[in-house]
């Protein structure tokens, strides 16, 4: 298994996400027992440090979860539903979060297929 | 028959109970304080010395509030009573409830007095289908004034608060007072009952209400009273005609809710008390039914669809790239993913009629910044016809579920399992392409050229789709049709057979525009013959086919929503007396439903009954029932955008001698319609 780190790695060196164009906002990842990461998107340029700030969408969750969120293997929307993801702010923004996630998972199934 | 419970609501939170205010577990309704698809009350029981106390009058004043005037149970023969019990119950991120009791004797009474409670935290797909089997634990407690009751399965906690502001015992079943009432005295307290999700308090620390005479102030946007004053207004000389308007006002309004997936954005749930909950076909046609009158219910249904299209290929939830929902929902057979509705969709026609309502918002409303806003989105609807609603590459969506276990068999607005039959009765074999659903895309395709060359500056695009939607009415009209009926097959199954039943989806080809001209008398003719017509609507089959049933969900019943579709169908095709026909007759039937049309209601002609009869289970209000006389209204009045002016051209039956509609808000700022009716039926 991944870890978080390894996860926000990948997107370090990553300048702009197409598929958040449009998307202006900030995020804060509170990953439990791993550490917290705030990314800034700007119509999809994206910047992000490992650091805590305020975040116009605060998405909290264990490790375990995030990492199975990230790899498709558990849905963001229903580890919301059973409490073990808390998002609090601005719910679109984790929504686009959300559509990122699946989108990235459809692409990797297509290359797959 | 049964008493009629009371139900109040707002967004997805609601108290249904009996007509005592009382609610207890019952296998005829669904009674109980509901929020977020979860029960959180199951029983609420108010026992005064240990009685149940008789309804005298039942009054829901408002949509979220409703009061109960009761006395002591005195048996069969009435005396009177020596007091009364008022409760008075404002809805709310739980429910506020205020409990008076008044002393009429000169003599001082001692009372105990009982509220019993309790919560099963079923959820709601648990309550309509009686399942019973939880995976959790229960739990209560009393946490110094108030009384915790809780379901806890994981990390999935579910709790109800209750306190209360007069003094009282509290145990694990519940409150009691014991109350010494002067002569004439009175007594009362106020009762709070919280839906705390996660048993925790986050945004809700009591109920919205402290007190039921609080000034009340929608979650959901504008007032009651600005929502209904904004509305166009209507007058005519038939008073049954502005009360069903006056109720869909309301009704429409009462069904607005807040999509938890994008909160600050209101749109119509689609129905009390099983479908409070996002429904894209539903909402999608309420607001195409509204868009007249309540323009703004459908910018936010288009928003709301848009922001939660289908991004990837999961077959669970029959989710698809650019595929518009079916259902959303959040109880714990969701959360689990015992049900797929996070969200779910499973519907072929909510696709394109999203199209077709974008197209029709602008239209009317003369606002391009939302069709070029959500321009990518409609392409990724419109690529998902091509790809993934047309499986076999027939040029006609069809479906057949992804998920076997729980997904839903027929993905059309007729979506019970035995809808699609043959006329010996037999089911059509999957996957199905249902006639409407290539109405649908014909339209959609003709519309998104549209806006292709007029907003999206695509005019290649425009080609191709104009080209496509000229090739899907050739063929349709091709291979649907049976010479031999003068009819449109309800579908295709998947042996590409011409399922032969006679249904009401004529209507919705006409109204999509796709019936060849030469074609269109015949579907007229069928859609207000005896088979089909009740006398107080079009049957959603006729009632000589194998399957017909005039009691079954979608095998005979009428339903208002797909008549009103029928109607402004005829209409576009000229029949105006036949659409009038079919206008009058529904809303005649509305008076004996206290001017609320239900879901649907029974097939058996009217004839035979002289009144409309339920249908057990309907939905009410119906968001897409309530939508129905505005849209039989606009076919009456034949209001229909060209240009920047609003076009009138009525059609209204002699039965009602004039009608006049002022202020319908569009491109054109506001107008007026007057008609008088000349039409003979």
């Amino acid at each position: 298994m991944r870890t978080a780190h390894e996860v926000f790695q990948q997107y370090q060196f990553q300048k702009h996400e197409p598929l958040l164009r449009g998307v202006t906002g900030s995020y804060l990842f509170k990953i439990e027992g791993a550490g917290y990461w705030f990314i800034r998107v700007r119509d999809g340029t994206i910047q992000m440090e490992e650091t805590r700030h305020d975040a116009d969408c605060t998405i909290r969750c264990d490790e375990k979860d995030f990492i199975d969120i990230i790899e498709g293997r558990r849905n963001l929307l229903t580890a919301l539903m059973q409490g073990r993801v808390k998002i609090d702010g601005d719910i679109t923004l984790a929504q686009k979060f959300h559509g990122l996630v699946s989108a990235r998972i459809e692409t990797g199934r297509r290359e797959a297929a | 028959m049964r008493a009629r419970p009371v139900s109040i609501l707002e967004g997805d939170t609601f108290v249904v109970s009996d007509r005592r205010g009382d609610i207890s577990i019952s296998p005829e309704e669904a009674q109980g304080l509901f929020d977020g698809d979860t029960r959180y009350l199951s029983r609420w029981v108010l026992t005064v010395n240990g009685q149940l106390p008789n309804p005298l009058s039942t009054d829901d004043v408002n949509y979220f509030s409703a009061q109960f005037f009761l006395v002591p149970g005195t048996g069969t023969i009435y005396v009177d009573s020596p007091m009364s019990i008022v409760r008075q119950r404002a809805v709310g991120g739980g429910f506020h409830e205020d409990l008076k009791i008044t002393n009429h004797k000169a003599k001082p009474i001692d009372l105990d007095i009982r509220i019993e409670a309790d919560a099963d935290f079923a959820d709601l797909f648990q309550v309509k289908d009686a399942l019973f089997k939880r995976a959790g634990k229960f739990y209560k407690r009393v946490d110094k004034d108030r009384l915790v009751i809780g379901y806890q399965r994981e990390k999935f906690v579910r709790e109800t608060w209750i306190s209360s502001s007069a003094p009282a015992e509290i145990d694990e079943k519940g409150f009691r007072f014991r109350i010494h009432l002067k002569p004439h005295g009175e007594w009362s307290t106020g009762l709070d009952v919280l839906a705390a999700v996660d048993g925790t308090e986050g945004t809700k620390t009591k109920p919205k209400y402290k007190d039921v005479h609080d000034t009340p102030t929608p979650n959901v946007g504008m007032s009651l009273q600005r929502w209904t004053a904004t509305a166009p207004r209507l007058h005519s000389s038939w008073s049954d005609l502005e009360k069903t308007y006056e109720r869909s006002l309301v009704d429409l309004a009462a069904l607005r809710f807040f999509s938890r997936y994008t909160p600050g954005d209101a749109l119509p749930a689609a129905g009390l008390p099983w479908f409070m909950a996002i429904f894209g076909r539903d909402s999608i046609f309420t607001s195409l039914q509204a868009l007249p009158f309540i323009p703004d219910l459908t910018s936010t249904t288009i928003r709301v669809l848009a922001m939660r299209q289908g991004t990837r290929r999961d077959d669970f939830r029959d989710e698809e790239p650019g595929k518009i929902l079916h259902e959303a929902r959040w109880g714990e057979m969701t959360a689990f993913e015992e049900r797929p509705h996070s969200p779910y969709f499973g519907a072929s026609d909510a696709t394109p009629l999203f199209l077709v309502l974008m197209d029709e918002y602008e239209r009317w409303s003369g606002k391009h910044e939302l069709v070029k806003k959500f321009e990518a989105e409609a392409r990724a609807a419109l690529r998902w016809i091509d790809e993934y609603g047309d499986r076999d590459g027939d040029g006609y969506v069809e479906y057949e579920r992804r998920n076997k276990q729980t997904g839903i068999e027929n993905q059309c607005w007729k979506d019970s399992w035995d809808s699609i039959a043959f006329r010996d009765g037999s089911l059509a074999s999957y996957p199905i392409a249902t006639c409407e659903i290539q109405g649908y895309v014909y339209d959609a395709k003709r519309r998104c050229a549209r806006l292709a060359r007029e907003f999206w500056g695509d005019a290649e695009l425009a080609d191709r789709l104009e080209k496509e939607a000229a090739e899907l009415k050739r063929k349709f009209n091709h291979d649907f049709w049976i010479p031999e009926k003068e009819f449109f097959a309800l579908a295709l199954d998947g042996q590409k057979r011409k399922v032969d039943s006679l249904t009401s989806n004529l209507g919705h080809l006409l109204w999509s525009g796709i019936v060849d001209e030469d074609k269109a008398a015949a579907c007229a003719r069928h859609l207000v013959g005896p088979r089909l017509f009740s006398g107080w609507g079009i049957r959603t089959m006729a009632d000589d086919e194998g399957s017909y049933n005039p009691i079954g969900y979608h095998v005979g019943t009428v339903w208002p929503f797909d008549n009103s579709i029928v109607a402004l169908g005829l209409r576009n095709y000229g029949f105006k007396k036949e659409a009038a026909r079919v206008a009058l007759a529904n809303l005649e039937a509305a008076r004996y439903f206290q001017y609320r049309l239900p879901e649907a209601f029974a097939g058996y002609s009217r004839a035979e009954t002289n009144f409309p009869v339920e249908y057990p289970t309907a939905c009410s209000p119906q968001a897409w029932s309530a939508g129905a006389p505005l849209l039989f209204l606009r076919t009456l009045l034949g209001l229909e955008p060209v240009g920047n002016r609003l076009l009138v051209d009525p059609a209204v039956p002699k039965q009602i001698e004039w009608i006049e509609l002022l202020g319908i808000p569009g491109r054109w700022d506001h107008a007026d319609a007057f008609a008088r009716g000349l039409v003979e039926l």
